[in-house]
């Protein structure tokens, strides 16, 4: 009974450390597919400089959606390899 | 006589248990590996975590530095930049005329007038992509400047800065 017990306590125990660790690499490999806040904030900068219509300005939705797209596909080092449609 | 708790496991669980084995085994040895790559600085240009991170650091505050100076940067000179050496390496330094300025890589590392050695950086190039928001007479345009290591792994990311130019149509 007491050995099932640590059993279960060693599996608890093993799996929060497991899991702990997932989310570190989780946090290290992720590539950031969301435009970050101070990328938000440059855009938020543009739109607002952008001249009374006409000509009629973007919406900022429309600006970030182009922005996150371009960060997609703009290579990864300096080969210069392009992700196309990524 | 026995009781049939005391008959212990049945096959089935026995697979099952060591299939549930193997897979915990499998990614423990997974996550160690990676853990043991980020503190001996393989698939990251050598460094280590901790380099790396202090190397990313410098390279990032530096990136801005840039950046806010490309975005003061004449139109005329800056189109310049954009046309003729879109990317700075370490044979051809940016000079920028707007603060006098003297961008260059040393030893991979993002330098604004050298005065030594630098800490080793991974950066192999820095460019200049523009977006399809491109500055005119009277709007502002968006770029994006990226420090790029010379080969890309899941450890080693380039490093980017979004910015809006030309700085007086772009509001604080």
């Amino acid at each position: 009974m007491i050995g099932s017990i640590i059993g279960l306590l060693v599996m608890i125990a093993l799996t929060t450390f497991m899991a702990a660790l997932m989310q570190l690499s989780a946090e290290v490999l992720a590539p950031k597919k969301i435009l970050t806040s101070a990328q938000k904030a440059v855009i938020l900068q543009y739109w607002r400089g952008l001249p009374a219509p006409p000509p009629i300005p973007p919406a900022v939705a429309e600006v970030e959606t182009e922005i996150s797209k371009l960060l997609c596909e703009l290579p990864r080092d300096s080969s210069g390899t392009y992700r196309s449609g990524c | 006589m026995k009781s049939t708790a005391d008959q212990g496991m049945t096959l089935l669980e026995v697979m099952v248990s060591a299939v549930m084995l193997a897979i915990f085994m499998a990614a423990f040895v997974a996550i160690m590996q990676l853990s043991a790559k980020l503190i001996k600085g393989v698939d990251s240009g050598g460094f280590t975590a901790s380099e790396l991170a202090l190397a990313r650091s410098i390279a990032t505050e530096r990136l801005n530095g840039l950046a806010s100076s490309l975005a003061r940067e004449e139109p005329a000179a800056f189109m310049e930049i954009i046309g003729a050496t879109k990317c700075l390496t370490a044979q051809a330094g940016w000079n920028l005329a707007n603060d006098g300025s003297r961008w260059s890589l040393s030893n991979q590392q993002l330098s604004k007038e050298l005065t030594g050695t630098e800490q080793k950086g991974f950066i192999e190039r820095v460019c200049i992509y523009p977006s399809k928001y491109a500055e005119s007479a009277t709007t502002p345009g968006l770029y994006v400047v990226q420090a790029e290591p010379k080969a890309a792994g899941p450890l080693l990311q380039p490093l980017r800065v979004l910015f809006c130019r030309p700085q007086n149509f772009c509001l604080q």
